[in-house]
């Protein structure tokens, strides 16, 4: 067991060491105007999310339940849920890549964090055997894949209109397709959220016999997405774009992060083995 | 006005919407008979006799239980019911129209003719949708029209089926003890009610069979599962129903759930100084590791005593399996501490000035019996939601309007949303063609 508890842990490692040259790459060929440096980096990132991937499939196996409950499987999950979602979505949609690099650091970062947090192997309980719970935990990951994309284009809003980043201007959009993708990302976060919650609610259902509790956990998430439609809302009916817009995003992307990593550490609940 | 313009009317789905919400509001923070498996709520035994009438007419301890929370949701229902019809009436208009003949300013003019245009709108997948004299409308994402209309078709549903779930609820609790008959009947199961007098028919009895608890190497439960049988009447073949936290079973009309709680059932005889002799029933939760106990406590009967017991899984504290921990009580009049005494089950001891004989121990565990209908189609309704949001954002229409005129043609560029967003796509066909200027 230790050894394969080393080879995770090696394997993690070999992963973020792999994320740290892909994101220099990118960094680098962003501000230096180099594309072809830049392609490159993201190709680099690829054979770090087929080993990390390796990696959190091991652990799947060892512990005999998905990453969803310690904080290293966690945030390792999110992190890899993070890059693939990111390299699928450029495929569509090529000016995305200026976004890489807030996402391939937010990559390292998540994993590295993970390790800080020594992995434990944890138990799972009874109620945590179904298979929405692990619809419900796939559609909360994709959303926050979308809502941290989202994040950083209202984030290049905020510094574009301050003059910062100059350089990295001339690979971005301009400032109103930069909103624009802000505003189409935080859409997509909402509905995978809307999803994710659903697919609770039946997992609720199937293992008590209720659908809605709520437990601390579901309050939060529930605020945090209605907070989400009234940005949505407000970009919609009252023309609320820029600016204005980028702000709230700031302020949902915050709820965002209490509600999926810090209301389960305050609060017990139904939720109260995750994350702690 | 006219019913269906009112019944739509904005201050009218206002009114409602918020109505719903401030009970939705108050149902959250006042203590609901919905959250105590039936019980009345303390705050109602408190309330003065004459305010009693006013909140059992009012249904202010079961707020969504209520005939008044009901007739809200129905306005609602129906009001959204016939926005989706007007919605449909609407998206089919939309989605046939063919422009007008005018020319608008801000097409382009090419001077290619139309089947090559057809072919290079083909090729990133715009399709001819309709075509009226010279004027043709290639479409890409048909489907995306019809988003808002399966949101609404999706609401409607979702409300729809939340009313039928107002109205037949049935949730039945049950608290079981190892290998005991309870008769199921509506004076000794705690039951929570919809606004509908119909109710689904309670089975004749049940009794639990076996409990399995197992755990993990750390102590924790891993599974728990119950052997139940059941009995529709007196006399009738029992029927073996098995279930476990997360793997529920149906029995007739009724869905049935493990829950959480399970522990130990000891069943103490009393005997006073005076003879007389009390039976009580103490329900010990199963301890949360080998190292901790389950706690509880009692009154007893017809006296003032308080009883405290606790037991250990296992007496040597080495394993979570039950093994034969003798079962420790302590008895208390207010603070004073009477007596403690520790009993094996079958055992007797003096515990300060009554004896104690504990007759047996049994495994107890609570299920739910649910017989609500409704809820399948609330999940329905918003896989509906879903699938209309996800069409209106992901496959969003865009059109490009086609005039033959003057020999050439000219061509406008729609997108329903996110015009800019979707502006590359027009242009990669535009550079594809020789543009000969704008008009």
């Amino acid at each position: 067991m230790k050894s394969s508890f080393a080879l995770v842990t090696g394997i993690h490692w070999g992963a973020v060491v792999i994320y740290v040259v892909a994101t220099i790459m990118v960094v680098v060929g962003q501000f230096f105007d180099k594309p072809k440096l830049v392609r490159q980096g993201f190709v680099a990132s690829i054979p770090g999310l087929i080993l990390h991937g390796a990696g959190l499939a091991i652990w799947w196996r060892m512990v005999g339940h998905g990453p969803y409950i310690d904080r290293f499987e966690v945030l390792s999950s999110n992190a890899w849920v993070l890059l693939l979602a990111f390299l699928l979505f450029t495929i569509p949609f090529p000016k995305l890549k200026s976004v890489g690099i807030v996402v391939l650091p937010a990559t390292f970062i998540l994993v590295a964090l993970g390790l800080f947090f020594s992995p434990e192997m944890k138990t799972l309980p009874p109620t945590f055997r179904s298979l929405w719970l692990i619809l419900h935990i796939i559609f909360y990951k994709i959303a926050f894949s979308a809502i941290i994309i989202a994040f950083s284009f209202s984030i290049f809003y905020l510094l574009l209109r301050r003059d910062r980043l100059k350089k990295l201007a001339k690979i971005l959009p301009d400032l109103a397709g930069i909103d624009m993708y802000a505003y189409r990302f935080a859409g997509l976060g909402f509905t995978f959220w809307a999803i994710g919650m659903l697919a609770g609610s039946i997992w609720a259902y199937q293992s008590w016999g209720t659908f809605w509790n709520w437990d601390p956990v579901q309050t939060w998430s529930l605020v945090t997405w209605a907070v989400f439609g009234i940005y949505l809302h407000l970009r919609r009916f009252f023309s609320w774009q820029g600016e204005r817009a980028s702000w709230l995003f700031v302020v949902c992307f915050i709820l965002t992060i209490v509600s999926l990593f810090l209301t389960p550490l305050f609060e017990s609940s139904i939720h109260a083995e995750y994350f702690k | 006005m006219k019913l269906p313009k009112f019944i739509t009317a904005r201050s009218t789905v206002i009114v409602l919407f918020t109505a719903i919400s401030v009970a939705l509001l108050a149902a959250s923070s006042i203590p609901q008979r919905s959250a105590l498996g039936g019980k009345t709520p303390a705050w109602v035994e408190k309330l003065p006799a004459s305010l009693h009438g006013v909140s059992d007419l009012l249904g202010l301890d079961y707020i969504v239980g209520s005939g008044w929370f009901a007739s809200l949701v129905a306005l609602f229902w129906l009001s959204l019911l016939v926005s989706t019809i007007s919605q449909y009436t609407a998206t089919r208009i939309v989605a046939g129209r063919i422009p007008a003949m005018t020319l608008p300013h801000e097409s382009i003019r090419l001077d290619i003719p139309l089947s090559a245009f057809t072919n290079l709108a083909h090729a990133v997948g715009y399709q001819l949708a309709g075509s009226a004299d010279d004027v043709h409308r290639y479409v890409k994402n048909r489907t995306g029209y019809w988003g808002n209309f399966l949101l609404h078709v999706g609401l409607v549903t979702v409300v729809f089926f939340s009313l039928v779930y107002v109205l037949t609820q049935h949730r039945v609790l049950i608290r079981l003890t190892g290998q005991e008959i309870v008769r199921l009947t509506p004076a000794n199961v705690q039951e929570l009610h919809g606004v509908l007098p119909l109710r689904q028919k309670l089975p004749y009895s049940v009794v639990l069979k076996a409990l399995e608890p197992r755990f993990w190497a750390n102590d924790k439960l891993e599974y728990l599962s119950s052997e139940l049988y059941f009995t529709d009447q007196a006399g009738g073949e029992p029927q073996r129903v098995d279930i476990a936290v997360s793997d529920k079973s149906k029995y007739g009309p009724y869905i049935v759930y493990q829950a959480n709680a399970y522990g130990r059932a000891f069943d103490l005889e009393f005997e006073s100084a005076r003879g007389e002799i009390l039976r009580e029933r103490l329900f010990l939760p199963y301890p949360p590791g080998r190292d901790v106990a389950g706690y509880g406590e009692m009154t007893v009967s017809g006296t003032d005593f308080v009883l405290k017991g606790k037991f250990y899984a296992d007496a040597e504290r080495k394993t979570m399996k039950p093994n034969l921990s003798p079962l420790t009580l302590r008895l208390f009049r207010g603070k004073d501490l009477l007596g403690e005494a520790a009993i094996a089950p079958g055992g007797r001891a003096q515990l300060g000035p009554l004896t104690v004989r504990c007759s047996q121990s049994e495994w107890w565990t609570d299920i739910l019996l649910d017989g609500t209908r409704g809820t399948a189609g609330i999940f329905t309704g918003f896989a509906l939601i879903l699938a209309g949001v996800l069409c209106s954002y992901c496959l969003v229409p865009r059109e490009i309007i086609v005039w033959e005129s003057d020999g050439a043609i000219y061509v406008q560029h729609i997108a329903r949303r996110f015009t800019q967003f979707y502006r590359e796509e027009f242009d990669d066909i535009i550079q594809n063609t020789r543009i000969t200027g704008d008009i």
